[in-house]
This record gives structure tokens, C-alpha cells and sequence, in this order.
């Protein structure tokens, strides 16, 4: 019996896949398989937690260094200087006052306080703040 | 009756099923492996992989065969891909390029004739490949041979003419 060209191509083909199929010996077995795929993800997943705490760790880390940055290196407003200068003592207001108080701040207290107190008179600028 | 066990992410795929398709998916990757039996059998693991945890989810369109071999293809040719992609670099950075194992013409062509078939198919792209061992040796239909490579049915038929002209008249005295 004489066969078409094509089905002598397609003969050909499929001999020559299945002789390879046989030269292969040694399929991995399917438990052995698929439990290697379940280990796969497992350990992806405990990989992946991993990551996860270290990069929010270093995350947080980072945002802590950056608040403590900025609240450090920020100008307190006028209020914020005033209720300072309110918790200071005299002592602390007049006799250092640019150590703690900004420039704002000592004219807004010399403002506030318009009668420079005498030495020897604490008390009345105490009562005063 | 006892319901057969099917996987947690993927209640349409039994297991038993997915067990009788284990050699033919195994034969599949090695085939988009070259042969190399390491790289398929990590490749079948990488597709049940896919299969576990959802990622690659059946949804009884198509035959589970014709799913677990597209699956597999998609992830052949991912490789494939970043493979180039590392050539690349190699090429870039002026390294040495090693052959990749199983590379080039199949291991197993023993005679003359078988080895010149052998050649005739690994001169083919990958996909015309593809579709000729689906249909000539899977025995799929066009329509699942182009489920399975990703392509659209007239690509698909495409690459089947072209690939049965291109092996045909590389082996004309045996055809």
C-alpha cells in the first residue's frame, strides 16, 4: 500500500519523537514531583515572610531615623518656644536665654514682658510668666 | 462514593488525573528543554508548582491535557527568554557563552536516517516544532496545538504548513 507523502512526513516525525521518548529513561516519579513543588512553594513562602519582616524592619528603622531627623533639626513655631520658655525658670529665661529660645522667641518673651525685672527681683517676672 | 482528591487551589485538576498525564508532561518538557532532563524536570516541577498554589488555575475550558501543556510551554518559554536575556548580558559584559546542556541536534538520533530527521526538525523555530510534535506525535488538533503554544488557530496553522513544507523538503528522498 502506498502512503501520501504526508502521512510518510508525519510517520517519520512521530518515529523520530518516540525514539527519543524511549531513549529517555528515568521519569521522576509524581509524588517525588509534586511534593518537590509543594516544598517549592513552602519554602518561597517562608522566604517571602522573611523578606517581608526584614524590608518593614528596615522600613520602620528608616522612618524612626527620618521623624527623629526632622523633629531634631525642625524650628519649634512661636508657640511651641513659649510654652517652653513658660516651663523654663526665670533664671533660665534671662540669664541664657538663646541656649533654649530662638531669636523669635526672646522678642516675643521681651514682649510679653515689657519691664525688664531688676536683679534681685525674680519673683515678680515668675509671676509675670 | 469517595470524591477523588483534587488540588486545594485547583478543585478542578484530580490528582489521579494529573498522575496518568505525568509521563506525557514529562515528555512535553523535555522536548521544550532539548532533552536536557534536569531543566525538564524542574520545569514539570515549576508547572505543578504553578498548579498548587493557583497561580495557573484550570478552569475546564480545554482538556487538562492540553492546560498542563500550555502551562508548561508558557514556562519553557519564559526560561527561554531570560535565558537569551543572560546571553545577552554575557555577550554585553564579554564573557565566555557555555552551551546550554542538551543543546542542539537530539541525543538519541542513532541511525542515519533517524539523525537527519532529528536534524531536519531541530532546524525549525520552536513554535513550528512545537505544533508538528503536537499534532504529528500528540496527536492534537490544530485548535489544541494553538491552545497549547499561546497563539491564535491561524497562526497555528501557520506554523504547521510552513514547518511540514520546510521538514518535507528537507527530507524529500525519504518522504
Amino acid at each position: 500500500m502506498n502512503e501520501s507523502p504526508e502521512r510518510r512526513l508525519a510517520n517519520l516525525v512521530r518515529v523520530s519523537f518516540a525514539q527519543q521518548d524511549a531513549a529517555q529513561s528515568g521519569v521522576p516519579g509524581f509524588r517525588m514531583t509534586l511534593d518537590a513543588a509543594a516544598a517549592r512553594i513552602r519554602s518561597r513562602r517562608t522566604q517571602w515572610r522573611r523578606y517581608t519582616w526584614a524590608y518593614g524592619g528596615a522600613m520602620a528603622l528608616l522612618a524612626a531615623l527620618v521623624v527623629l531627623l526632622v523633629s531634631n533639626s525642625r524650628t519649634p513655631t512661636l508657640d511651641e518656644d513659649l510654652a517652653l520658655a513658660r516651663t523654663l525658670s526665670y533664671e533660665a529665661i534671662w540669664h541664657s536665654p538663646s541656649d533654649r529660645l530662638t531669636a523669635n522667641t526672646e522678642s516675643a518673651l521681651l514682649r510679653e514682658l515689657p519691664a525688664m525685672p531688676q536683679a534681685g527681683e525674680p519673683q515678680l517676672a515668675k509671676e509675670y510668666l | 462514593m469517595a470524591e477523588t482528591p483534587t488540588l486545594p487551589a485547583n478543585p478542578r485538576v484530580s490528582v489521579a488525573e494529573l498522575e496518568a498525564l505525568h509521563r506525557d508532561a514529562y515528555s512535553w518538557a523535555l522536548t521544550r528543554c532539548q532533552q536536557a532532563r534536569a531543566d525538564a524536570a524542574d520545569l514539570l516541577q515549576t508547572a505543578y508548582a504553578r498548579l498548587l498554589d493557583g497561580s495557573a488555575r484550570f478552569d475546564g475550558q480545554s482538556s487538562l491535557r492540553t492546560f498542563l501543556f500550555g502551562v508548561i510551554e508558557r514556562l519553557a518559554r519564559e526560561q527561554r527568554r531570560r535565558e537569551r536575556l543572560r546571553a545577552l548580558l554575557l555577550l554585553r559584559f564579554g564573557a565566555a557563552l557555555e552551551p546550554a546542556p542538551g543543546m542542539g541536534v537530539a541525543e538519541s538520533a542513532g541511525s542515519g536516517e533517524q539523525a537527519r530527521i532529528a536534524a531536519a526538525l531541530q532546524a525549525l523555530s520552536p513554535r513550528q516544532r512545537g505544533v508538528l510534535e503536537l499534532v504529528f506525535y500528540r496527536d492534537c488538533s490544530i485548535e489544541e496545538a494553538a491552545a497549547v503554544m499561546g497563539i491564535p488557530v491561524g497562526t497555528a496553522r501557520t506554523h504547521y504548513d510552513r514547518g511540514k513544507k520546510s521538514l518535507a523538503a528537507s527530507l524529500r528522498d525519504l518522504t
